[in-house]
């Protein structure tokens, strides 16, 4: 049984394509209200562990437990309550061309609640106005910006009010203040709401700046090297790699 | 010899296990569409701004172009068959020639080759940029069944657009092969239409109505599935569209011939 502590608990996880293995052998717990990073070199697997995580690729091998209960042995149907426990954004936001931008965000509420169309007219003003979108409400996703697409995307997935939230690389692709006013709002989530928090990042100033543990994922072995938080590693871990890694320009985070 | 033979016998064995791999995939696209059918009767099942986007798409915007192809159809009946008929004196019998063939053939399989290039490279298209932008897997990940949300409101458009459009199709060919017999011909008006009245019947225009909706089934599976199979990329995107058009053809024409041959056996 999963140790309640944690939301997220993985036990010998083997990922990978068909017969192709990118990882294995990870073993590794995100515990409530945390903010998690998967970590590691381009290529090594952060996106595909992130999409075994959220449920859209199956492991190769191993259990991944979501609030005790498992993903991996999931039937269809407790598979798909699961996944809506979460919330997760894309890298590119993935919203829905076809519908604006509140309607994006109000897509959850139709779908899985009975509330009144006022109700969910107000549960979408309050989230555009978290992630600082109140007017932009009727606009399309094509007529937004890739910042504003990801704020957009982050509003949908808050629309449930999930306990735990997915980011794949929230930062790429934005200048340094979007990316530092995208990482305040990752950290308000977490302080105001308690949500617990994944996500995969590149950005060092992300990692020091909101990140509370790190998993670091090696290409080569093909497994996690480290877990811990990403100032501890930086300043004490035996791993020449990952102390590369994480004071790649010997400033960040000082 | 015998190392030959076991050569062979793995050979033929890889080739059984790709097919198998090759049919199962679409097989379980073909479930995955029929389990989700049952949504329809439920209260949120069918969303209708895109159901009514998808018969606007599929029906109205292809009218138009149904109606001046068919028609064009119709004409060139008339004039191939008014060419063979003139040698023994039965022009007349145009009206049942092209009445026939537009309503037990041309009609159906005309539209069905005017909304393959329309609405089944549409769809592939349109959910393979889904794929390529996630949102496919943003839907997966909220818990919403990707294949009856998005192929519903596809397939209830089609089904319901194309034997509309059949029988505009039907009646624009009818024109067509009268506008011959009247022109060309210098049939009488009144005598080629009352012939028109006399052969044709209710359980013709049917049969070929019945028709259109197996083609637009047909259709829109090919379409989605091979929008939901395209890869990542914006290459892929193009490949998919081209195979949803190619595949549907050949299952519109394999399914035109099962149906017809169907049909003579019953007296049709």
């Amino acid at each position: 049984m999963a140790d309640n502590e944690n939301i997220i608990e993985v036990r010998d996880l083997a990922i990978g394509y068909g017969s192709r293995v990118i990882m294995k052998e990870l073993n590794f717990s995100v515990k409530r209200g945390e903010i998690f990073g998967l970590l590691g070199g381009s290529g090594c697997g952060k996106s595909t562990l992130m999409k075994n995580l959220i449920g859209l690729y199956p492991p190769l091998a191993g259990e991944i437990f979501l609030n005790g209960k498992s993903l991996t042995r999931a039937e269809a149907k407790e598979r798909r309550e699961l996944m809506r426990t979460f919330g997760v954004t894309y890298q590119g936001g993935a919203l829905f061309g076809s519908m604006t931008v509140a309607e994006n965000v109000a897509l959850p509420l139709q779908e899985f609640t009975d509330y009144s169309k006022e109700k969910i007219q107000k549960i979408v003003r309050e989230k555009l106005e978290l992630v600082d979108l109140a007017d932009f409400g009727d606009f399309m996703p094509a007529e937004l910006s890739g910042g504003m697409k990801k704020r957009a995307g982050l509003a949908r997935a808050l629309a449930l009010e999930p306990e735990l939230l997915f980011f794949d690389e929230p930062s790429a692709g934005l200048d340094p203040l979007a990316s530092a006013s995208l990482d305040r709002l990752i950290k308000s989530l977490r302080d105001k709401f308690h949500s617990t928090i994944v996500i995969v990042t590149h950005e060092l100033d992300s990692i020091f700046s909101i990140v509370d543990r790190v998993i670091m994922l090696d290409k080569n072995l093909r497994t996690a090297v480290a877990v811990g938080s990403p100032r501890e590693l930086r300043d004490h871990t035996d791993i020449p790699w990952v102390k590369q890694f994480l004071n790649r320009d010997g400033l960040k985070g000082a | 010899m015998k190392h030959d033979v076991n050569r062979g016998l793995i050979r033929l064995a890889l080739h059984y296990r790709d097919f198998r791999e090759k049919m199962r995939a679409p097989l379980e696209f073909i479930g995955a569409v029929s389990g989700a059918l049952p949504l329809l009767f439920r209260k949120k099942g069918l969303r209708k701004k895109e159901f009514r986007y998808y018969l606007d798409l599929c029906g109205v915007q292809s009218l138009p172009i149904t109606l001046l192809i068919t028609f064009l159809m119709g004409c060139v009946l008339g004039i191939q068959s008014a060419l063979q008929l003139t040698k023994f004196g039965a022009e007349i019998f145009t009206a049942d020639l092209v009445g026939f063939a537009v309503l037990k053939e041309f009609g159906p399989l005309m539209v069905a080759i005017i909304l393959t290039g329309r609405a089944g490279s549409a769809f592939a298209a349109e959910l393979g940029t889904m794929k390529v932008n996630e949102e496919i897997s943003a839907l997966e990940t909220m818990g919403i069944r990707p294949v009856g949300y998005l192929v519903l409101p596809k397939l209830t458009a089609m089904v319901i657009a194309m034997p509309l459009l059949t029988i505009f199709g039907d009646v624009a060919g009818i024109f067509g092969g009268l506008t011959i017999g009247i022109t060309l011909m210098d049939l009488p008006f009144a005598a080629y239409w009352s012939r028109t009245i006399d052969v044709l019947d209710g359980i013709t225009m049917m049969l070929g109505v019945f028709k259109s909706v197996v083609f637009a089934v047909l259709i829109t599976v090919s379409g989605c599935y091979y929008g939901f199979r395209s890869s990542s990329d914006a290459q892929g995107v193009g490949r998919s569209a081209t195979q949803a058009v190619v595949a549907s053809i050949f299952y519109v024409i394999v399914a035109d011939a099962m149906l017809t041959v169907l049909y003579s056996f019953i007296g049709y």
